[in-house]
């Protein structure tokens, strides 16, 4: 696909507004505003948004565990407010107070989250074969961390999907840590992608840190699937810049990652490196570039203020109407 | 504008009162001075008289235990200021120590019933099987049970009830729909509250703080009879009808004077010696379903009394109890009481009267019976009257004792010597 | 009136439900085949788009199948043997039973589980279970236990027809059982249940398979005891109104559950009663369940499923309780 000033652009604004909701994520979890728990994008946002800003809206996405979804939303253009507002308890969410994390946004073909990392693998082969089935070239983007793919859901679905040619892009955002558990340790090889040649699938591995790099792999992978080639598998290297999860030590094997890790990591900072390369290329001004992160201020006030006017649940009898269809 | 309907001091060891009747209804208008209440206190009922007129608000409701001086109603100028009727509290836990409030027998169950009563400990019936039996007012307690362990169940039952009345009450299952308490079926209830409970409270008391032991003995009444026969005779003259209980009452008070320890009471480390002679003559109120009620009037400083003014004070007394109009001055400050149980018949003769606090000592008579005494060597019939003497032996010892029952006896049967 | 198997019954159900509605679809190992017949010659009519042999994959075919149902599809999804469940027991018991509560109760989730259960076969403790105590225990899912063959057509499209996730459970013993089954398209609904047999001494409620005992054993006592038998059809949603109607007459409970006796269906049916009913009842309920042992494989399966024996004792047991 064609990556002109309007895409680009497109994917810039998505990075800096991901960016700016991760970080409100973050201070509302610690003022409580936020429940439950967080895991931060920072510095891991760019497959998520580079995977589906330019997806159609009736692609099926499974968002990862980083950033609860949220680079992955707003990459695909649907409003954060929704599924943030269910984050924090409130019976405007999407989940209608009753989800919490989860959320399903439908109408964008986002069908629900689960608490269990690996549960999205064998959904999105139900979510494959239903696109198929349906023939109008939907697609289904599952992403997932390197940790994720030990799962054995993971091997049951990208054999299933391989052999019934089901319309599925697995995108691994391999940020090289599961939790504590650095993934060399937990897989043999360096690449996970070795993983799909076993199930008969075409591969990539692209820097994630990239996010137009991403953006081409994953689009070039969908193109294929929509045409009806099948399943292929991208692999992104990327990186988590703080721990697992807020409140998580940032212990590798029981070991502190280093300031100078992290330092190290943090030089490859997705949005500012794709801001210094936009303005290299002249497709940014630095007003843009001002004028972009204030709308992304406003943007972020703007959901604050829906969600502290939003009331919380208290009617039990919501549980009956939800516990079975009619 | 408020005033406050409160529980009167009527004497001067009351603490407490309860409230039995109020006269006026809730938010209805009362005049000053009128009655507006009935209070009972330990063995005297009261009406109160309304110290301002207005209209009623009620705070404390029948059975409801006050403090003296503590408000009881309320009295409002206007009715706007009347606030809304408390919830009746029914019999209260009582602020009157000692006292336990009754309690209610279970209701009846209806036929086709709700959760049944509780299952008396120890039967082994099914919860079917009880619920039909307690439909039917049937008492499953008596029934042979042909389930595990003895258990009844509904078979048993359905057998019961069909087998009728006759083989119900052959197999000692009467119908009975009452409060069964351990198996034992209870018959009817009455509450340990007002006089009631201040006698069992104060009986309980007097055994527990003294060292009480009884003597007993005769007397021969031959010359007590002719007495009060010579001066019913002059009823007329006298003004009133001498009563054997009069007799003693005058008897009693001169031997008193002659053996002063008798009338004393331990207070505090001191026995004191009382001056008065203020004589408790045991009354035995009009007899009720299953009790006549006991009260004490007491006839003070019969040592100035005349017989026939101890007579027609005693008389007074006796009205007063049985019509419920004690003064309760009438029923305090006694120094030695005399219990004449003869009207109960011939079987009540010896007994333990107990002393009534804080006196040191009760005597109680019986009847007068014929019985066969040895007089100068020959066995004779004479009328006798048995006494019975409870002292307390922290005060007194068996010398006086002996001392005041010879002279008391000597008096009965020479009647004479009281000239003397 | 036409009689079938009960395994043809299923067949049946099948094909008219996909003829009926493009969005049913099969999917289970070796289902084209049909291990048992319950979907055999069905690929011959719909094709194999809509009857899926799958690869030996039970977290796959059960989460796939939650997966499609969120998308429009009505998915079966056979696992073939109900202890196979466990392996995808995060699909079935949080997935299928929990998500459209958890993501706000707008979703439907059309999907099937169909599986084999029960023992007497001499197969083992791995294909001999009936777990469905423990899909009763994640609420969100229907449980379906048809004891005839009349039951198991009109139940299985019943299912089919539900807006959620439903557990299909069909017992190995039932296979070849002949019972009359209309031809026309016909329901039966949940939550109704039959009474087998009706009577006055006691109440004993048999659940698939045993419901043949029962009534071999209600048969055999009838002239000193009185036997009415309930068979519940489905567990969730379940008829309690009608068994508390027999209690309130009988007094007596007999609850015949091949599943382990220990929180088995029995149990909370039992406590349910106890509660629901207390005063209505004469003798503490008996429970014939398997016993609490894992299933020996073998001759020693009679020692721990529940035989007919112990059916016909325990009814006079709780007659002279």
């Amino acid at each position: 696909m064609k990556f002109g000033k309007e895409e680009l652009l497109k994917l810039y604004v998505n990075l800096v507004r991901t960016r700016a909701f991760d970080r409100a994520a973050v201070k509302w979890l610690a003022t409580g505003k936020l429940l439950s728990f967080y895991h931060p994008a920072e510095g891991g946002e760019a497959p998520g948004v580079g995977g589906t800003t330019f997806l159609r809206k009736d692609d099926v996405i499974s968002p990862h565990l980083r950033g609860h979804g949220l680079p992955h939303m707003i990459g695909k253009g649907a409003d954060p407010k929704y599924y943030l507002a269910e984050h924090c308890g409130r019976s405007t969410g999407a989940g209608n107070g009753l989800g919490g994390i989860h959320a399903a946004l439908d109408e964008w073909g986002m069908y629900g989250g689960s608490g269990t990392l690996g549960s999205c693998f064998p959904l999105s082969a139900g979510w494959g074969l239903a696109a198929k089935k349906n023939g109008r070239g939907q697609v289904v983007v599952c992403f997932f961390g390197d940790g994720t793919s030990n799962r054995g859901t993971w091997h049951e679905a990208a054999n299933m999907a391989a052999v019934w040619k089901l319309p599925i892009v697995w995108v691994c955002e391999n940020n090289g840590v599961a939790q504590y558990m650095p993934i060399k340790d937990a897989y043999p090889l360096e690449d996970l992608a070795n993983m799909a040649s076993a199930y008969g699938m075409p591969s990539a591995v692209v820097d994630g840190q990239d996010v137009v790099a991403v953006a081409e792999a994953v689009m070039a992978a969908v193109e294929m699937a929509r045409a009806g080639e099948g399943p292929s598998f991208i692999e992104c290297k990327t990186a988590r810049f703080s721990a697992h999860g807020i409140g998580n030590p940032d212990k590798v094997h029981g070991k502190d990652r280093t300031p100078e890790e992290i330092a190290k990591l943090r030089e490859r900072d997705p949005v500012v490196l794709f801001r210094t390369s936009l303005l290299e290329k002249g497709v940014l001004t630095p007003a843009d570039v001002e004028r972009i992160d204030q709308d992304a201020v406003d943007e972020v006030a703007a959901t604050e203020k829906f969600i502290d006017e939003s009331p919380f649940p208290d009617d039990p009898s919501i549980l009956d109407k939800a516990l079975y269809a009619e | 504008m408020k005033t406050d309907v409160v529980i009167p001091k009527l004497g001067m060891t009351m603490t407490h009162g309860k409230v039995v009747e109020w006269k006026v209804g809730e938010g209805e208008w009362v005049d000053e001075s009128q009655i507006v209440v009935v209070i009972e206190t330990e063995k005297v009922t009261y009406e109160v008289e309304a110290q301002d007129s207005g209209y009623l608000h009620i705070l404390a409701g029948p059975g409801d235990s006050a403090e003296v001086a503590e408000a009881i109603g309320e009295l409002y100028t206007t009715k706007e200021e009347l606030p809304d009727p408390v919830a009746a509290t029914g019999a209260s836990s009582g602020k009157i120590p000692g006292t336990k409030p009754a309690g209610k027998p279970a209701p009846a169950v209806q036929a086709g019933g709700s959760a049944p009563k509780k299952r008396p400990k120890g039967i082994r019936i099914t919860p079917t099987a009880r619920k039909l039996a307690e439909a039917h007012n049937l008492d499953y307690t008596v029934i042979k049970g042909s389930g595990t362990s003895g258990r009844i169940n509904r078979a048993d039952v359905e057998q019961a009830l069909a087998a009728g009345p006759a083989a119900v009450a052959a197999s000692a299952a009467v119908s009975f729909d009452g409060e069964i308490i351990d198996g034992k079926r209870v018959k009817d209830e009455l509450p340990l509250t007002g006089m009631r409970a201040a006698v069992a409270e104060h009986m309980h008391h007097s055994l527990q703080v003294s060292a009480q032991l009884t003597t007993m003995g005769e007397m021969d009444a031959t010359e007590l009879i002719r007495m009060r026969n010579t001066l019913v005779a002059k009823e007329a003259v006298l003004g009133t009808r001498i009563t054997y209980t009069d007799i003693l009452a005058y008897v009693v008070t001169q031997v008193l004077k002659a053996v002063p320890i008798l009338n004393s009471s331990i207070i505090g480390n001191k026995i004191k010696l009382w001056e008065d002679i203020n004589l408790g003559i045991a009354v035995s109120l009009p007899e009720e379903q299953y009790d006549a009620g006991l009260i004490v009037p007491v006839v003070k400083n019969a040592e100035r009394m005349s017989l026939t003014e101890i007579s027609i004070k005693i008389k007074e007394l006796r009205e007063k109890a049985i019509s419920g109009r004690l003064a309760l001055d009438d029923i305090t400050g006694g120094t030695f009481t005399i219990s004449n149980t003869g009207g109960f018949g011939k079987g009540y003769t010896y007994n333990t009267p107990v002393i009534s606090q804080p006196q040191s000592a009760i005597l109680g008579v019986g009847a007068i019976v014929d019985r066969p005494l040895v007089v100068n060597g020959e066995i004779v019939v004479r009328p006798v009257m048995n006494w019975n003497l409870t002292f307390d032996h922290r005060a007194i010892n068996g010398a006086p004792v002996g001392k005041f029952l010879a002279i008391l006896n000597d008096y009965i049967e020479n009647p004479y010597l009281l000239m003397a | 009136m036409r009689e079938l198997m009960y395994l043809q019954a299923i067949n049946e159900a099948f094909a008219e439900e996909l003829e009926r509605d493009e969005k049913v679809f099969l999917m289970g190992e070796g289902i084209q085949t049909g291990t048992f017949g319950t979907t055999t010659g069905l690929v011959d009519r719909f094709g194999p788009d809509r009857i899926m042999d799958t690869p030996i994959s039970e977290t796959a075919i059960a989460g796939a199948a939650v997966g499609a149902s969120l998308m429009g599809y009505r998915p079966v999804a056979d696992l073939m043997f109900s202890d196979f469940m466990y392996i995808c027991a995060d699909e079935i018991l949080l997935k299928a039973a929990q998500w459209r509560l958890m993501q706000g109760g707008t979703q439907k989730l059309p999907c099937v589980f169909v599986a084999n259960i029960g023992g007497y076969r001499k197969l083992g403790n791995e294909h001999s279970h009936c777990p469905y105590s423990m899909m009763l225990h994640s609420p969100g899912l229907k449980v379906v236990v048809p004891s005839t063959p009349y039951d198991a057509k009109g139940l299985l499209k019943t299912a089919i027809r539900d807006n959620n996730p439903v557990i299909y459970l069909y017992h190995k013993g039932l296979l070849p059982v002949i019972g009359e089954v209309p031809k026309e398209d016909y329901t039966v609904p949940f939550g109704k249940a039959a009474i087998r047999r009706e009577g006055t001494d006691v109440t004993v409620v048999a659940i698939s398979f045993q419901l043949f005992w029962v009534e071999a054993a209600a048969e055999m006592l009838k002239d000193e005891i009185s036997v009415e038998i309930i068979d519940p059809r489905t567990l969730e949603p379940l008829d309690i109104d009608t068994i508390m109607t027999s209690v309130a007459k009988t007094g007596r409970v007999v609850i015949v559950d091949e599943d382990t006796e220990r929180c088995g269906f029995a149990a909370e049916l039992a406590t349910q009663i106890m509660e629901k009913g207390f005063y209505d009842l004469d003798a503490p309920i008996k429970r014939v369940c398997a016993k609490n042992y894992p299933i020996p494989g073998g001759i020693m399966e009679k020692f721990v499923l529940p035989q007919p024996e112990w059916v016909v004792q325990a009814i006079k047991d709780v007659m002279v309780d």
